[in-house]
């Protein structure tokens, strides 16, 4: 096995289900060393991850078909990791609760863990991916599904039942259900936002490529899909004053569309976005 | 409601966020069932599918070309009208709310009512007391605007009344899209031309059937295809020359990625082929004496071998057979053997040239309406960032004399992101609150 950018994402993957582990333990032992473990532990290995994506780009130059790290299923899932880890760590510095991480590390290294199971071979770019638009398409729409993978974490967190025994003790370490219902709509409009741009960069990008800046294509129209269905929340919740359980309820249905989008479009249907084959 | 005109009636309905909702997700579940029941079905493909009654309850529904289909568009039509009327609807409401109150109506009560809101009592006249807390509010809103009412000075203030209307100008700029893909469909055309090299033409084939003639002529000078080490293409490009009225008035490349625009036409690179070249050459060399016959081969017709042995015909043709360069694939009829086929490389030497005339396979689109939708993208973009990056602020700061102190009240709002304006409302209350050396001498 040689030392290279795989192989330190590897490790990457095993310290987040590390840095997981130990936010999970705060939220069960009320040990408050948890947190901070956790929190070292992400942001070290959130450094290593970001050398091994810098690592990665380096060594495509070094192939002699140098392109950005973001042209295929590995690549994206790893970047995805890469920004749900990101925007946890802005929040937990804002907000300065640890708990969160339990909810939301597990999913940056559930991504890293399928991306393991992935090829990892660098490829050559073929011509129709050659583009700046591109790469500013691919970072939009994964900061964009980092954005509501968080708000769906803290979704789960708000529709805990509070009420009974067991879980009462945990519910006094959760924050508070109107902190959580304020996070999740600030993570579903930074991901609207942001998905916007997605779509807007990828429309440019398939003006310039294919001459038509729509098509229909499976993978636009479900994102169009998670697009509406935001659209439809956000709405929801500025004129019909929708918060709390339902604002969590829709953030799950719109994870589910962006989870379809990501994944489900490559396995069922077939279209330009073959990223999975 | 019962006291309502059936006008009224109409333009609520048309005005309500109800309506957008269920249209959301109207639009959205339909354009989900579009991408489970294929879009491009031929209609015996479809019958194999779905039978014969599914099927023509299928076409009846547009099903096979949902996204262009009546009904789709009356959708999209009506979430267009919904958002129109919507918004005429609510503008005298936001602009109300985009400015601060003022008159009458702000009292001391409604400076306490404000969602933030705090007061304090301190010694001096109320300008004393302003000064403290002045540079503060230079600093995070406008100039404030200071009136005498009857109980005191009333000082108004605000920032970032323009948010309020970020969602107006995302609205519009789904109208500048919406405008600009009927402009895209009704005047302009998707086409495309295969040219070999060397060919002229100012015929472009219709996506959906037909032809027509561009006002220009295009030819095909070169074109060339780039690879890896590996051998996978890298770059294909075209070399084209525009030629108008018989006279060249443009060079230009084309290449994936790398459109070029003429007279409102783009041509963009999409595919490519060889075709047989007039020749290739060929070198064949007889076992028994290793003699080498050169000759040059004609496609589409049989060869005679040099020594009258037999003939041969070029079946194929390869850029790159499984990577080992160019080959072209002969069928070998000898006269006392049976007919073999078999392919000849370039590498190890039997095949002496080999080139073939590329082809190459351009779209040639217009679109008219393409600068309404980028102006639509950059609206909806600015509009995002408006809405949700800036918040509408309001400040109010009563000052109410009493004897020889003053009465201090602030009251304020934001109509998002009340988090950050906490911070600057906290920041106010707290200089308020001290000034050890003032509150001392304050007399109750
Ligand atoms: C695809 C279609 C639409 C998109 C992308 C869209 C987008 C948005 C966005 C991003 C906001 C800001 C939300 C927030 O502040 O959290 C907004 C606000 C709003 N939208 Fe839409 N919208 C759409 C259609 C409609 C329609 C059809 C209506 C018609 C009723 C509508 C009515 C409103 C209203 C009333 C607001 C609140 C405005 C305010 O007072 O600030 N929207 N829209």
């Amino acid at each position: 096995m040689t030392f290279d950018s795989s192989f330190l994402l590897s490790i990457v993957t095993f310290a987040y289900l590390a840095a997981s582990l130990a936010y999970i333990c705060l939220l069960v032992f009320k040990t408050k060393f948890f947190g901070p473990a956790g929190t070292v532990l992400t942001l070290i290995t959130l450094a290593a991850h970001t050398g091994a994506i810098i690592w990665r780009w380096v060594e495509s130059y070094q192939l002699g078909i140098g392109h950005a790290p973001f042209s295929n299923l590995y690549e994206s899932l790893i970047f995805f990791a890469w920004a749900i880890t990101f925007l946890y760590q802005i929040m937990e510095r804002i907000y300065k609760n640890h708990v969160i991480g339990a909810f939301v590390m597990p999913l940056a290294f559930l991504s890293l863990a399928y991306a393991g199971l992935q090829p990892k071979e660098i490829h050559p770019l073929v011509p129709a991916l050659k583009s700046n638009w591109l790469i500013a398409h691919v970072i939009t729409c994964f900061l964009a599904y980092a954005g509501f993978a968080v708000s769906a974490g803290l979704a789960l967190i708000l529709l805990l039942p509070r009420g009974r025994e067991s879980i009462s003790n945990l519910a006094s370490r959760l924050p508070a259900t109107g902190t959580l219902d304020s996070l999740i709509y600030q993570n579903i409009a930074f991901g609207f936002i942001l998905l916007t741009a997605g779509i807007i960069t990828g429309s440019i990008w398939a003006q310039q490529a294919w001459g038509s800046y729509w098509s229909w294509d499976p993978k636009e129209t479900w994102s169009l899909v998670t697009w509406l269905v935001y659209a439809a929340v956000l709405h929801a919740r500025m004129v019909k004053g929708w918060a709390g359980k339902r604002m969590a309820v829709m953030s799950l249905i719109g994870f589910a569309s962006v989870l379809f989008t990501y994944f489900g479009v490559n396995l069922i249907l077939s279209g330009l976005h073959s990223y999975a084959t | 409601m019962g006291n309502k005109t059936p006008t009224d009636q109409v333009i609520d309905f048309f005005a309500s966020v109800k309506l957008a909702l269920t249209l959301l997700i109207i639009l959205a579940i339909a354009s989900i069932a579009g991408t489970f029941v294929p879009q491009t079905l031929s209609p015996g493909e479809a019958l194999q599918r779905y039978g014969p009654q599914l099927t023509s309850f299928f076409y009846y529904l547009d099903l096979f070309d949902m996204y262009h289909s009546w009904w789709f568009n009356i959708l999209l039509g009506f979430l267009l009208l919904n958002l129109i009327v919507c918004s005429f609807n609510r503008f005298p409401k936001t602009l109300k709310l985009a400015r601060t109150v003022s008159g009458e109506r702000v009292k001391p009560g409604f400076l306490k009512k404000q969602p933030f809101s705090f007061q304090i009592l301190r010694p001096g006249s109320p300008q004393d007391n302003l000064a403290p807390v002045r540079e503060e509010i230079k600093r995070g809103f406008s100039k404030p605007r200071e009136k005498a009412t009857t109980w005191g000075i009333l000082l108004l203030t605000q920032k970032g009344a323009f948010s309020r209307f970020g969602a107006y100008v995302i609205h519009s700029s789904l109208i500048f899209i919406l405008i600009g893909s009927l402009i895209g469909h009704y005047r302009g055309f998707n086409a495309f031309l295969n040219l070999a090299e060397g060919q002229t033409t100012n015929q472009v084939i219709l996506k959906n059937s037909g032809e027509i003639a561009l006002p220009f002529e295009v030819r095909l000078d070169r074109f060339h295809l780039k690879r890896y080490p590996s051998g996978a293409p890298s770059e294909y490009r075209s070399d084209l020359t525009i030629i108008e009225n018989n006279r060249v008035v443009r060079k230009a490349s084309v290449k994936v990625n790398h459109p070029f625009t003429y007279r409102g036409v783009t041509f963009y690179q999409h595919s490519y082929d060889s075709l047989p070249a007039d020749g290739w050459g060929l070198r064949l060399i007889r076992k028994t004496d290793n003699k080498a016959f050169d000759l040059q081969v004609t496609p589409n017709r049989p060869n005679m071998l040099p020594d009258r042995s037999g003939t041969f015909l070029v079946l194929d043709y390869a850029q790159d057979l499984g990577r080992s360069g160019p080959a072209v694939r002969l069928l070998v009829r000898m006269n006392k053997t049976k007919d073999y086929a078999v392919w000849v490389f370039k590498n190890p030497f039997q095949l002496i040239n080999y080139n073939p005339r590329y082809r190459t396979g351009l779209q040639a689109n217009k679109d008219p309406g393409i600068w309404f939708i980028w102006t639509g993208f950059g609206l909806m973009l600015a509009g995002c960032l408006i809405t949700f990056f800036f918040s509408h602020q309001k400040l109010y700061l009563g000052l109410i004399p009493e004897g020889n102190n003053t009465r201090v009240i602030i009251g304020g709002s934001a109509h998002r992101n009340q988090g950050s304006f906490k911070i600057k409302f906290d920041k106010l209350t707290e200089i308020l609150n001290s000034n050890p050396s003032e509150s001392k001498d304050l007399k109750t």
